[in-house]
């Protein structure tokens, strides 16, 4: 039995180390505080370089709001965010303008992520804009990153409008975008998820010849588990502002931990006809709110399994097998 | 870029409101362009304020049009200046025993109309300081005939015959023997001048005019040293009731002047008020929105006060404490309306744009504030905001004709407004003056409404949900 | 010989935009049998959401064609007026639960009088008993009964869904068109809705037509599927076969496309883009990103290619020379 990772150190492979990461949203009324919205609630994880780390959440689970923060477009409450070795928990301004050539971003909606009133050419030269990337330097930048994402021929592409292009095509431009600056780090948050099926995998296909090429370590926020295991080598299972558990991709899904994990799996269902012969048993109800979660372990109201000290602790995080944690009684 | 114009312009004349408010518009930009390419300011403002340019223009007269539906025919404006060569006078020089000439100057004009003119002036000029005497001779139409009165000429003499009483009185004289009764009615000069003398002339309602060939002979009494040194001219003007596009005004002023000055002015007036005010209120609210938090909160408290607070009553005031010149209340009305209601709901806007994926992922690559606003969040709000400035022109070409009319403002202005307010002044309504009320105002009226319709078909364009209506 | 509860014969829906015709729905043919559920497959721009809205009339208003047959219990519903559809049909023999149903829900109406609705307008009710069997039905699908009370935003996603599909079956409709009913849950939710969907195919006895781009998901609550390309049903197929043998092009890449949680398999993408229903590719709609199309599939569309069991296919590989 293991302690939580709280004070151990960052493992220096790692492109990515995040300590006990608090993100509390203050409510407001009338200028005085009624309450904290606990997005994050105390998170820790390691990214090696050049690894794909799926975190995997259903609504209100804080998996956006972790990316978001990553990228420093929320600011921490409390904790550590640690990038090759620099601290950027709580830079500024001009402090952190580094870091966000080095980190990209590729959102869910391909069509409101580019501002439809410029042209591709513009959108992909903003960022090499904005970090001082010499003219003649920019344009071969973008047709570079064009080319790599296939949206060939090049010319075709410059001088039309997000709205000229299909969904597909402009979550290329999403892509080729986060991928102007050569950063070392992306944060994909559900970057597929409003494409069809049919040109899903094709995105994803793509983005991991790319992680290949450059070696970019990625961090892949979904909803969708069944994605995970063909685009991720770990996997990180969030619930109500926790990662409840985290391992290698094959170790969490042939033998999940958690009981989440485990009615997550169950859920999702396969191509198999005898589905509709039989009934799924999932734990009832819905995430809890994030404004007053139950006490001790946040999933114990729906969880098959709960003890009385579910009910009253907080369960600690658990090392077993080598790097499979999990955060559960069951285990403690 | 000029391609996506011309498409969104071809797009656009696809509505027919878009037509007509395009087609107004051009025109009061024709007018206006007319306006300051023929008439320069500064000559146009000089013009408008004297008194010695409109000398020879009828008072309140109608414009000439009206005569195309009137069966009384008005008389035009008649003007006959005996200085440069024409055909309607004839100098010359009568010798009398003693040393003495006579210069005489003849002028012979038709008269056509069904109607009296409004004033009849007789302005002399000679170039010596010497004094002389002048007679006046009026012959009607069937040679009837009257020695209107002696004048002394020195230099310049005006002889406002339509107010001559003595003539007057003479004439009735004459008429009562001539036909045996009096006039139910009071007469005037004009009248005798020009009526037929018959019967009815006794009555208001038959008097008639008598149309044909009129002379006036003006005889200067001079010696002979003075015959061939003095210059001597005369200038008979015999007042219309009509004149023009647009009638003249109470100070014999062409209106056609102001109304064509005005075009530019209230275009200038209410575009420049539109898009600055339209501008900064969308640059208060976008710094507001995005920095948020004491800077929001100040500039939105600071914006409710401004609200709040009396338009029209504070730019009176500032009107009564300092004399403004139209460009002056230009500023004012600016300064008093930028942080005006626009912020609020601006900012409204700004607030959800702030919240679009692309803002975050420009906050990810490390836009800086200074560019989020103006080349993200600008950008998107600037169509809905287009329709809405179109809009807003009519509301302040409105306003300052509605301060024009209160006496706020430039007095010296050649705005509608002015004319207006003038015509209020004037009771122009209680008078019968109804062309000096409804010419300003349609111009009025018809700018707003050329806005109005190009907005509103600007309005379906950006805003697509309304196409369904 | 039983006969189906709904059979759709070359169903047209054609309707004009600006830069010209959409042919949303081309020519679609299907039976439905009493306690079936058929999965209408397809994904953006494939017209299956016109195939539901073209079933229940509920037509926008620049329809440029609309015609074929629809048999419900025997009766061509084409032939009917649109008030006698209307009240007879519409909500009577079939309803629908629409997709981003959540968003279906008036926001300042109480859920029980929205829930009332259906009784009151195609049953004539009366409103306390048009409330009671609200109650009723609250109950049925797993709400509390004082929610009757309750508005929309006071209740989660997941309940927000479940009041839809209690409207949909107040009427006791023999038909419910589902159109993408979980698209915004989260997969918990999703499972659980699943659940009562097959429940009440089992209690209630009704015949489901659920569309879904899903093809995992649709396995869930599907005897027979269909599945559509630019706006024709190119497989129609029973379930036990489908799945394991898709015979069009189409339906064999979409599964193989599809990431699998309990298998392994060989992912394969399809290359290119669904195509425009506004001009769609001459001959076979699928042909540019088919990898077996042959020189008759860019010339001539396929006709219908019946196979066993009254399943079929659109696809010249299976077309008898």
């Amino acid at each position: 039995m293991q302690r939580d990772k709280e004070t151990e150190f960052c493992n220096p492979n790692a492109i990515l180390c995040i300590r006990d990461l608090y993100v509390w949203h203050p409510i407001k009324k009338f200028l005085v505080i009624s309450g904290y919205v606990r997005a994050l609630d105390g998170v820790s994880f390691d990214l090696e370089r050049g690894k794909i780390l799926a975190i995997v959440g259903e609504s209100g689970s804080g998996k956006t709001t972790l990316g978001k923060t990553i990228l420093r477009i929320y600011k921490p409450t409390k904790g550590r965010i640690i990038y090759d070795n620099r601290d950027v928990t709580f830079l500024k301004g001009k402090e952190i303008k580094w870091y966000r050539r080095e980190i990209g971003y590729v959102q869910q909606d391909p069509y409101g992520a580019l501002p439809p009133f410029m042209n591709i050419r513009q959108i992909l030269e903003e960022p090499l804009i904005i970090h001082g990337i010499k003219k003649d330097e920019r344009m071969h930048r973008i047709r570079e990153v064009l080319e790599e994402v296939k949206l060939i021929p090049v010319e075709d592409f410059i001088n039309k409008y997000p709205h000229m292009l299909s969904g597909g095509q402009q979550q290329r431009v999403v892509i080729a975008r986060a991928l102007v600056l050569r950063p070392k780090l992306i944060i994909a948050d559900e970057p597929v998820s409003m494409l069809d099926a049919s040109v899903r995998i094709e995105i994803l296909t793509l983005f991991r010849e790319l992680q290949k090429r450059h070696n970019i370590s990625i961090i892949y926020i979904t909803h969708d588990l069944s994605t995970a295991k063909y685009f991720s080598d770990k996997v990180a299972v969030m619930y109500a502002g926790h990662i409840v558990e985290m391992a290698q991709t094959e170790s969490l899904l042939t033998k999940p931990l958690h009981p989440y994990t485990q009615a997550l799996i169950k859920a999702i269902p396969d191509p198999d006809p005898a589905n509709r012969f039989s009934f799924k048993e999932i734990p009832p109800g819905e995430p809890p709110s994030l404004l007053n979660p139950p006490p001790g372990c946040r999933f114990h109201p729906r969880c098959p399994y709960a003890m009385d000290i579910c009910r009253k602790e907080e369960p600690p995080t658990v090392i077993v097998d080598g790097d499979h944690g999990v955060k559960c009684w069951l285990y403690g | 870029m000029i391609r996506i114009f011309s498409k969104f312009f071809r797009e656009l004349l696809l509505y027919k409101s878009a037509l007509i408010g395009v087609i107004i518009i051009a025109s009061l930009i024709a007018l206006s362009l007319y306006a300051v390419i023929t008439i320069p300011y500064e000559e146009a403002v000089k013009r408008w304020n004297s008194i010695e340019y409109w000398e020879d223009f009828p008072k309140n007269a109608m414009p000439s049009w009206i005569n195309f539906f009137t069966h009384k025919k008005l008389p035009e404006n008649i003007v006959l200046d005996s200085r440069g060569q024409k055909d309607y006078v004839n100098k010359t020089i009568i010798s009398l025993s003693g040393g003495k000439y006579i210069q005489r100057i003849l002028f012979t004009f038709n008269y056509i109309y069904d109607d009296f003119p409004s004033e009849i002036i007789l302005r002399m000029y000679s170039n010596s300081t010497k004094q002389f005497t002048t007679q006046i001779t009026w012959i009607k139409p069937g040679e009837i005939e009257y020695i209107l009165g002696r004048r002394l000429l020195r230099g310049y003499e005006s002889y406002y015959i339509s107010r001559d009483e003595d003539f007057l009185k003479r004439f009735s004289a004459n008429l009562i023997s001539k036909i045996g009764s009096r006039p139910s009615y009071d007469l005037d000069v004009t009248i005798a001048l020009f009526a037929k003398e018959d019967l009815s002339i006794l009555n208001r309602d038959t008097v008639e005019v008598s149309k044909g060939e009129y002379r006036v002979i003006v005889d200067i009494l001079m010696g002979e040293e003075d015959i061939n040194n003095v210059q001597i001219d005369a200038k008979l003007t015999v007042y219309g009731k009509v004149y023009g596009i647009a009638g003249t005004d109470h100070r014999r002023r062409d209106l056609a002047l102001a109304l064509l000055w005005g075009a530019p002015i209230a275009l200038a007036f209410g575009l420049i008020a539109s898009v600055t005010i339209t501008f900064m209120q969308m640059l208060i609210a976008a710094i507001s929105a995005w920095y948020g938090k004491s800077l929001d909160f100040i500039v939105q408290r600071m914006t409710e006060i401004l609200m709040v607070l009396p338009f029209l009553p504070m730019v009176l005031m500032i009107s009564y404490f300092y004399k403004i010149t139209i460009w002056m209340l230009l500023l004012v009305v600016v300064l008093l309306s930028i942080f005006g209601s626009g912020v609020k709901s601006y900012r409204a806007m700004f607030l959800q744009i702030k919240e679009l994926p692309y803002v975050e992922a420009a906050m990810a690559y490390g836009a800086s504030s200074f560019r989020m606003i103006f080349r993200y969040m600008i950008p998107k709000i600037l169509p809905t905001i287009i329709p809405s400035i179109v809009l807003s022109v009519p509301d302040f070409v409105f306003l300052e004709a509605a301060l024009a009319l209160l006496g706020v403002g430039d007095p010296q202005a050649v705005t509608w407004g002015r004319v207006l307010e003038d015509a209020a002044r004037e009771a122009a309504l209680y008078k019968g003056y109804y062309y000096w009320i409804l010419e300003p105002s349609m111009l009025l009226l018809v700018t707003a409404l050329g806005f109005a319709m190009l907005g509103l078909a600007l309005d379906k364009i950006f805003n697509p949900r309304l196409r369904e209506m | 010989m039983v006969k189906p509860i709904l059979s759709v014969k070359e169903l047209y829906l054609y309707y004009r935009v600006r830069a010209g015709l959409v042919k949303a729905v081309d020519g679609a043919s299907l039976d439905l049998y009493n306690e079936e559920s058929l999965a209408v497959i397809g994904e953006s721009g494939s017209g299956k959401s016109s195939l539901a809205k073209a079933l229940l009339r509920l037509l926008p208003r620049n329809v440029y064609r609309f015609d074929g047959s629809v048999y419900i219990d025997g009766e061509d519903v084409m032939k009917l007026s649109d008030k006698d559809f209307d009240s007879r049909i519409r909500w009577n023999k079939i309803s629908m639960v629409p997709q981003a149903s959540m968003n279906a829900l008036n926001p300042v109406i109480k859920i029980g009088e929205q829930l009332a609705e259906p009784l009151i307008i195609h049953k004539g009710m009366d409103k306390n008993e048009a409330l009671d069997k609200a109650r009723e039905m609250l109950k049925f699908v797993g709400i509390p009964q004082e929610f009757i009370d309750r508005y929309p935003f006071e209740l989660s996603g997941g309940m927000r869904q479940r009041v839809v599909i209690a409207m949909a079956l107040i009427t006791q409709p023999s038909i419910v068109i589902l159109d993408e009913p979980t698209s915004a849950l989260d997969v918990l939710t999703q499972a659980n809705i699943m659940n009562l969907l097959k429940r009440i195919k089992n209690d209630r006895k009704v015949s489901y037509i659920f569309i879904t781009h899903d093809i995992a998901l649709s396995s869930e609550l599907s005897d027979k599927v269909a599945v559509m390309y630019a706006g024709h049903i190119v497989e129609y197929s029973y379930a036990d076969k489908f799945y394991r043998e898709p015979q069009h092009p189409y339906s064999q890449l979409l599964l193989s496309s599809v990431p699998t949680l309990r298998s392994d398999k060989n992912i394969r993408f399809i290359p290119g883009e669904p195509p425009s229903l506004l001009n769609p590719p001459p001959g076979c709609r699928f042909h540019p990103r088919c990898p077996y199309a042959m020189d008759i599939c860019r010339k001539e569309e396929p006709p219908i290619i019946d196979m066993e069991r009254n399943s079929y296919v659109r696809c010249w590989l299976y077309a008898k020379r």
